[in-house]
């Protein structure tokens, strides 16, 4: 996934989020709309996470066999 | 609230899948059931369109068709722009939002008969219509991106492919016989649900096969799955009240802006753009949308439609 995609999935989550916690605590519609926005807002923290260059990186080195320092 | 039953033929499809099953359908009998379903939407269409016929009924049907044909414009730059679809992909998916479903329609109106509240009868009549359009937008936006634009054959595809053939149809049978439908409705109205559980299961095995390529955009198919009806209600809504229909009207064309096809898109994408992966646009529809309508949308888009009454 790309920037552009990753940043429309959490401006959509949290901007769900923040509309279901208003309609929440102004209305009698509940939580659920707030808690489908919180979803997807931590399914794109997860993909970011899971994508993240230095997680890459751990794992392309883990794949590096070591070489042994030889003595001169 | 009560859970459409076949809705649970759709998981046992994508679990028959997970714990590798060899369950399959017939390709015939896929054929056979999709046949039927469209018949049966056009057919009950028709029969409320002869019942209900009244002037009042064209500026409601225009609305209704540029809803239609609004939907899908605006799914397909999200897709084809955001979220990196490709032209056939992204207007198959925008073909599917563009739709309706029948079986959100159904909860709808269960929801809105449990609360008392009224609603046009001839309701089926705007579902059939808003089959259409999308469909058409559909197939031109894919045709259009993808290769030179020949308008006889593009026009006879929009118009003359199984989905539309049947559906019109069928309308217009329903329309013409009326009362008489009776003699049929036995196998198109008593089994629909009963066939649509069957296809849905088809859906699910379908939907279970593609869930790898739902992995990679799964944040951006979650986002749109729920943006997108928001989007389609709100559209649907205001729409509603300005041409006329009730409370419980208006909530209807919300619910069908909101929903996302899986019975006619699917059919007829198939046949149009056979190289699209229209599993993407069923699981989103099926596995993101129809859920979040049913569950989340319904309750907070007739909640959406009183409050907006009061100012529109």
């Amino acid at each position: 996934m790309d920037r552009g995609q990753l940043f429309f999935s959490a401006a959509t989550g949290t901007s769900i989020m923040a509309a279901g916690a208003a309609l929440a605590v102004s209305s009698t519609f509940g939580w659920s709309l707030f808690w489908v926005g919180a979803a997807i807002t931590a399914l794109t923290l997860a993909s970011v996470t899971l994508q993240s260059p230095r997680r890459k990186s751990a794992y392309l080195l883990a794949r590096i066999p070591v070489r042994q320092n030889k003595r001169s | 609230m009560q859970l459409d039953i076949v809705v649970a033929f759709f998981v046992l499809g994508i679990i028959a899948r997970v714990v590798k099953s060899d369950l399959e359908l017939p390709k015939s009998l896929y054929q056979s059931l999709t046949i039927f379903l469209l018949v049966a939407i056009g057919l009950k269409g028709g029969v409320a369109l002869s019942e209900h016929a009244s002037l009042q009924l064209v500026p409601q049907s225009l609305a209704v068709l540029a809803l239609g044909l609004i939907l899908p414009l605006v799914a397909f730059p999200l897709l084809a722009r955001v979220g990196r679809f490709d032209n056939a992909d992204a207007a198959s998916i925008a073909a599917h939002y563009g739709s309706v479903s029948v079986g959100t329609y159904a909860v709808a109106v269960a929801v809105l008969e449990a609360r008392g509240i009224a609603y046009e009868v001839y309701f089926p009549l705007f579902v059939v219509l808003l089959e259409m359009p999308a469909i058409a937008v559909g197939i031109a936006l894919a045709r259009n991106r993808g290769h030179k634009f020949h308008w006889p054959k593009l026009l006879h595809e929009m118009f003359c492919n199984q989905g539309i053939v049947l559906m019109t149809g069928s309308l217009l049978i329903g329309y013409w016989a009326g009362a008489r439908t009776e003699t049929i409705i036995p196998l198109f109205g008593d089994l629909f649900h009963g066939v649509l559980a069957l296809f849905l299961l088809q859906m699910g095995i379908v939907a279970a096969d593609r869930i790898a390529d739902i992995r990679m955009t799964a944040p951006f198919l979650s986002a749109f799955g729920v943006l997108m009806p928001l989007l389609g209600a709100a559209c649907g809504a205001l729409l509603g009240l300005q041409v006329g229909f009730s409370v419980g009207g208006a909530t209807l064309l919300a619910v069908l802006g909101a929903s996302a096809s899986y019975i006619a898109v699917p059919a007829v994408m198939r046949n149009a753009l056979p190289q699209a992966n229209h599993g993407v646009a069923i699981a989103a529809s099926l596995g993101i949308t129809f859920p979040f309508n049913v569950l989340v949308g319904i309750p907070l888009y007739l909640l959406g439609v009183e409050w907006l009454s009061h100012i529109v």
